[in-house]
């Protein structure tokens, strides 16, 4: 905010009124940038706050008209049509805008500073993305930019257990506030980046080998990290990086056999085997899309929901720009999926997918004031991002040239 | 007595003449002039086929081919096949090997080069026309690779000589031309360069004739009095081909209808700029496309300019759906045989095994549906016809060069080989002589009693015998294979 | 698509083949009954029936005959006045389905026995309908040559329910002698050398490959390392328990393989053996069966770099026959006119019998990949696998109408999967 200088007022009543605005603009600062650490993991806007918009979206399904948003130490206090805000509340009112939960990426390396995975052995479980995390980090601002409240920092593919990934927010002071989960999912892969020259496995009969040997190990209770033995006997989440038929085969066959917690990501052949992940019953991570994908991409998630399968949508950042996520969600509309289940999957399925649903990915009650307000739709790509708050506290806020005064202005 | 030595030494002499310049020739045996061949069966290719018959061949060509009743004249050599079968010697209607090695590169690499000829690259030593004798291939068209814009001079070669001159059949048999980009071009800079070398001919040409015209008129001692155009246009009825330097001439054949040329074509889209450009610079007459295998969508462009065209040896097509990923194949040269488009076929060294035999690729056309004798003629008269020779090869007939196959069963049989080969009325190959064909049979580097004979026909049980009859001998005009079809 | 319509009509125009297509999938009447009449059926014993007949139930041959035979109304038919039947063919040294044919070796070692191959391949791979549009019904995908002692194979059907095309998981072991066992040596020597990766280490001669092959049937043999995963899998071959392969080009390396296998009293099965024509008194003493394949006369493609393939025969199938040896026929990395059944074609033109090639292309290769007693013959009891070719089979002109696997018509000349899809919901693989 700005306020326009009348230029015949004395230098000293001038510096006066700097100072009190810098000052004031520096305490909202605080909410929207980087603010000093406070202490312990605490909501930042311990304050209470109504948001209002013509339309909001829960993420459940349910559309509120006329919606509005209690918001209070930063969770979600009441979500309803034309509630009543009570006093001591700070009104924002978005008029004819639509508010939707924050968009959530399940498989992202965004904010991650330098490689993500440990190639000296192919195995990998104790490794953990949380400890690549940079809360400073650049890709945090245009992921917040692109509606993106929390995202997974996951290891690569080029290991065959890569180590578990970390769930972050893209906003937020302290480091607490940032970290939503760092036990897992754990990442495991067969595809072709696990063959290294210089490193077991040389070849994919070694690598599927490794990754049996290493789960019926850990199954067994004789080898294997606590992570990894937890894995094999179903008790904590996975990821199964699988682009070729091949891969989503083993994925599932090994499913089968220790009864795994298993997410498939990319399934890049999935539109010729759609029966078969019907017959697994799996999740499913897919995209990024972009307006060069071939139309039999883009049919998959369409056929996959239709065969009951829970999908949830990645933009493929950061070597794609984090936008691609809501324009995944909305080629795969143009494709044949219902607008519901493509909304769920930028934000309740990854949220339920990656076991961070209890707080994020939906607007209910208890739930974290993770959210973002369109000037319509967001799944109509010309709706444009006005404002993103998190845990609560507004973080993004878009800043446009004011048409009459030739000033930036940011709502 | 001196007179009488004289007369003694002139007589020698002119007795060892004939021995001499038969010499000049590598050819094993030299039966005389007039030989006369019996054959259990004649596949003459255009007419219908002879049992029993008779061909007679005079200082290398035939002068008469007839059944039983045939009478041999006395003073004939008679090369006995009666339990045999006589075939054309076999025509490779395209083909870059018989060029050394790796060491001379099939292409040059300036774009446009048709001064150039593989008159200077065939190698006679080379592998390749020792296993055409033994395969049957007789005659063999030798062109530059498609990696050019316009290559050189192609040549027809028999596979038997001490040099290219003597291996010759015809020489500068037409100029290859490809369509397709050469390596690191693109079909922009392709067809620009096209353009630009026509253009520059018809420009050489305007030079060429006005100056041609101003001699003339110094030599008659008169003055000019035209405008440049005139002079041209005046010049240009004086020109002849030995006006043109090397760099032009044979592009000037090729524009005036002079020469036919090999046209290269991998995908339907350079057919079409071969037609414009054909059309475009007069030679669309003389062309013949040598098509890749996806080129049989451009079938009815071709069809309308009613050429002829030269298949890959691979002939199969396949293409996957990119929505469904089912994949389906085209078999080439049937598309071309439905659009009655003269084609012949060609083999291939380096590929699958059966692909280096002309006869499997032959018998490859019966096995998807083209009738035998269109699939014979791809190999023999079509592929003759269409590359300037078929009026002396590829069929028997009459006036046609005794350039034949003696083989031992039918061409498409799976147990046939080649006995004997006769280029031009002479015996230039022999199977029982054929020692690497022995040694690849039997696994042995000596020389044998053992012939190939001996072992092939043990191996065959008795009941084999039945089927391999119906096989080799047609009944009532049916063909082995053909009614299964 | 376009192209092979015509040749359909062509075939059901009134010449001499019938194909009774609509009883052919009659869903409805399935009591799993299919009966097959045919001008003549080799059985692959060297038995032929003229106007033979085959009934086939649940996928099995219940009986296998000549002229009329007792089968209800009710029963799906393929009947063919001109065509030939043959079993289906079985190729026992195949790349077929595998993912990437450059590298499906695992170098980390050079004793894997412990691996499999059936990991590196894809059931759904393109690579099986072209096989089957061959006639070939079964084959043996062979692990890589890059290790002395490689992976196990396995054995697969081409065609069927996803579920029922592995025949068998791990099968024999593969150990490769000459050239491609120590090709990974290369690595040793400058100027990869230069850098010491895992990769720097023996064999780079055929020495060291032999003695690494030593050392390790030693220490399996002594008990050395019995938790080691592969020692285990060594003593299971020493002690006849699972079936071992060598592959062995040139002479001198299949007199290798057969005096090391003395050594250790292993019986083995001899492949890629391009001089064995050189060795036949050695193998014949021995009684190694061979796995021959392709038929050529110039090495081409990657053979030819190998320096190990200029010496051939033509007529190595049928010279190894009389000798009383079994030998199977392979198409190897060939597709295409170099596929199975062409192999064939040009064996028999190298000498090779018709009956020796119908041998070298089933009951041969079947019992050498220990499935005699259920493939690679038509006998009551073996499954129901097999070609229908429209005249006979190898000839230049002769090609597959309709391919059996396990009682399911799954090829027919001309028809695209889809359409097979189509004609009654049988699927031949699922996509």
């Amino acid at each position: 905010m700005r306020i326009e200088m009348r230029r015949k007022r004395a230098p000293l009543l001038a510096l006066l009124f700097c100072a009190l605005f810098g000052l004031s603009a520096a305490f909202s600062a605080s909410d929207a940038r980087c603010a000093p650490e406070a202490s312990g993991p605490v909501a930042p806007s311990a304050g209470a706050l109504a948001l209002r918009g013509a339309k909001v979206f829960t993420g459940t399904g349910a559309v509120h008209h006329n919606g509005v948003i209690l918001i209070r130490n930063g969770k979600i206090e009441a979500v309803g049509a034309d509630l009543n805000i009570p006093a001591g509340y700070t009104v924002r009112d978005f008029g004819s805008a639509t508010i939707a939960p924050g968009l959530v990426d399940p498989d992202t390396a965004l904010g991650a500073r330098g490689s993500m995975a440990e190639p000296v052995t192919a195995i990998q479980p104790d490794v953990s993305a949380e400890d690549v995390f940079d809360r400073f980090h650049d890709d945090f601002e245009r992921a917040l930019a692109a509606g993106i409240t929390t995202v997974l920092i996951t290891p690569s593919g080029e290991n065959v257990v890569g180590g578990t990934a970390a769930a972050v927010k893209t906003a937020g002071d302290t480091l607490g506030e940032r970290i939503v989960r760092t036990s897992g999912p754990l990442v495991l892969s067969v595809g072709p980046a696990v063959q290294k020259r210089d490193r077991l496995p040389t070849s994919r009969i070694g690598a599927v080998d490794l990754l049996e040997q290493t789960l019926e190990g850990a199954n067994a209770g004789t080898e294997g990290s606590q992570r990894l033995r937890a894995f094999a006997r179903g008790k904590l989440d996975g990821f199964f990086r699988a682009d070729r038929r091949i891969d989503v085969e083993t994925a599932i066959s090994l499913q089968k056999k220790y009864g795994l917690r298993l997410t498939l990501v990319g399934v890049g052949d999935g539109w010729r085997m759609i029966d078969r992940l019907e017959a697994a019953g799996l999740p499913l991570i897919v995209g990024g899309y972009s307006f060069n994908t071939e139309d039999k991409f883009l049919k998959v998630p369409a056929r996959a929901a239709k065969a009951g399968l829970k999908i949830a949508f990645t933009a493929g950042a950061p070597y794609a720009n984090p936008a691609a996520l809501r324009t995944t969600a909305a080629l795969a509309v143009r494709h044949g999926l219902d607008r519901q289940t493509a909304l769920k999957a930028i934000t309740g399925h990854p949220a339920e997918i990656t076991g961070i649903a209890h707080r994020v990915g939906s607007l209910l009650p208890g739930k974290d004031a993770d959210l973002v307000v369109f000037s319509g739709d967001p799944l109509d790509l010309s709706s444009r991002l006005l404002s993103v708050y998190v845990n609560g506290a507004l973080v993004y806020a878009r800043c446009e040239n004011d048409q009459h005064t030739e000033r930036e202005v940011c709502r | 007595m001196m007179r009488f030595s004289k007369f003694f030494l002139a007589l020698l002499i002119a007795a060892l003449v004939p021995v001499l310049s038969g010499q000049a020739q590598d050819l094993s045996k030299a039966p005389g002039d007039k030989v006369a061949l019996k054959a259990g069966r004649i596949i003459t290719v255009i007419d219908d086929e002879i049992t029993d018959g008779v061909i007679l061949i005079e200082n290398g060509r035939i002068t008469e081919v007839g059944g039983k009743d045939l009478e041999i004249p006395y003073d004939f050599w008679v090369i006995d096949a009666s339990d045999k079968v006589v075939f054309p010697g076999m025509v490779e209607a395209h083909t870059n090997e018989g060029m050394s090695g790796y060491i001379n590169r099939t292409n040059e690499s300036l774009p446009v080069v048709p001064f150039t000829s593989v008159f200077d690259a065939i190698d006679p030593s080379v592998l390749y026309f020792e296993d055409a004798l033994r395969d049957g291939t007789t005659t063999i068209l030798i062109s530059q690779g498609n990696n050019t814009v316009i290559g050189g001079m192609t040549r027809i070669v028999r596979p038997i000589g001490r040099t290219v001159a003597d291996m010759t059949v015809k020489a500068d048999t037409g100029l290859k031309i490809s369509f397709t980009p050469m390596n690191g071009q693109d079909r922009l800079t392709q067809m620009a360069l096209f353009r630009e070398t026509f253009r520059e001919l018809a420009e050489y040409k305007r030079n060429l004739a006005e100056s041609k015209y101003e001699k003339d008129l110094e030599e008659k001692k008169e003055t000019l009095k035209v405008s440049p155009d005139e002079a041209a246009k005046k010049g240009m009825e004086l020109l002849d081909e030995a006006d043109f330097d090397f760099k032009h001439l044979n592009l000037e054949r090729l524009v005036t209808g002079r020469l036919p040329a090999f046209v290269s074509c991998r995908e339907p889209i350079d057919v079409h700029n071969a037609i414009k450009i054909a059309k475009e610079n007069g030679f669309l007459d003389r062309t013949i496309f040598v098509l890749g295998n996806e080129c049989h969508k451009a079938v009815d462009a071709i069809k309308a300019t009613g050429r002829p065209v030269v298949l890959e040896s691979r002939m199969v097509y396949r293409e996957e759906d990119p929505l469904t990923g089912e994949e389906t194949e085209v078999f080439v040269p049937l598309a071309f045989y439905e659009a009655r488009i003269p084609f012949a076929i060609t083999s291939n060294q380096r590929d699958a095994y059966g692909a280096r035999y002309l006869w499997y690729q032959a018998a490859r056309l019966m096995r998807n549906g083209i009738p035998r004798t269109e699939a014979l003629r791809a190999i023999t008269f079509t592929a003759a016809s269409m590359i300037g020779v078929g009026n002396r090869l590829g069929a028997i007939l009459p006036g046609y060069d005794a350039t034949l196959l003696v083989l031992t069963g039918d061409p498409l049989d799976v147990g046939t080989w080649v006995d004997k080969v006769l280029i031009e009325g002479q015996v230039v190959y022999e199977r029982e002589k054929d020692y690497r064909l022995k040694e690849l049979l039997t696994g042995k580097a000596d020389e044998d009693e053992e012939t190939p004979e001996d072992e092939a026909p043990e191996d065959k049980a008795p009941e084999e015998k039945a089927p391999a009859a119906e096989e080799t001998k047609p009944a009532e005009g049916t063909v082995p294979g053909a009614d299964k079809e | 698509m376009r192209p092979f319509k015509p040749i359909l009509y062509f075939f059901i125009a009134g010449l001499t083949l019938l194909v009774a297509a609509d009883r052919l999938n009659a869903a409805d009447n399935d009591d799993g009954l299919l009966v097959v009449r045919a001008a003549k059926i080799y059985t692959g014993d060297g038995t032929v029936l003229d106007k033979g007949v085959l009934v086939i139930k649940d996928g099995k041959i219940i009986q296998a005959g000549s002229g009329a035979i007792d089968a209800p109304e009710s029963a799906r038919s393929i009947s063919s006045k001109a065509g030939i039947v043959t079993p289906g063919l079985i190729d026992a040294s195949s790349l077929a389905g595998l993912i990437d044919k450059n590298s499906w070796t695992e170098h980390s070692s050079e004793i894997v026995p412990h691996l499999s191959v059936l990991d590196a391949v894809d059931l759904r791979s393109r690579d099986f309908e072209r096989l089957l549009r061959q006639g070939v019904t079964t084959v043996f995908v062979t692990p890589g040559s890059g290790s002395v002692i490689g992976c196990r194979g396995c054995v697969l059907k081409t065609a069927g329910p996803i579920d029922e095309r592995v025949v068998v998981e791990k099968g024999a072991v593969k150990a490769t002698l000459g050239r491609d066992g120590y090709s990974r040596g290369a690595y040793n020597r400058r100027p990869y050398g230069s850098e010491v990766s895992f990769m720097t280490r023996r064999p780079t001669t055929r020495m060291g490959v032999t003695a690494v092959f030593q050392d390790a049937l030693y220490s399996a043999s002594a008990g050395e390392k019995a938790s080691d995963p592969a020692s285990a899998i060594l003593a299971d071959v020493l002690a006849g328990k699972i079936p071992f392969r060598v592959q062995a080009r040139k002479d001198n390396d299949i007199i290798s393989a057969i005096r090391l296998c003395n050594e250790f009293g292993i019986d083995f099965v001899l492949e890629e053996a391009i001089e064995a024509h050189r060795c036949i008194p050695e193998l014949k003493a021995r009684g190694v069966p061979v796995v021959f394949g392709p038929v050529y006369a110039y090495p081409v493609g990657y053979r030819a770099r190998t320096g190990e393939a200029d010496r051939s025969c033509l007529n190595t199938v049928g010279l190894l026959q009389e000798a009383g040896l079994r030998v199977a026929l392979t198409a190897s990395d060939q597709s295409g006119e170099g596929a199975l059944p062409h192999q064939a074609t040009f064996a028999m033109r190298g000498g090779l019998s018709r009956a020796g090639a119908i041998d070298a292309t089933t009951a041969a290769p079947a019992e050498i990949l220990g499935l005699g007693d259920r493939i690679g013959k038509l006998e009551a009891g073996f499954d129901a696998d097999l070609v229908v070719w429209n005249g006979e089979p190898f000839a230049p002109t002769s090609h597959p109408i309709i391919v059996v696997v396990g009682g399911r018509p799954v090829y027919v000349y001309g028809v695209t999967q889809t359409e097979m899809n189509d004609l009654g919901k049988e699927e031949p693989g699922e996509k």
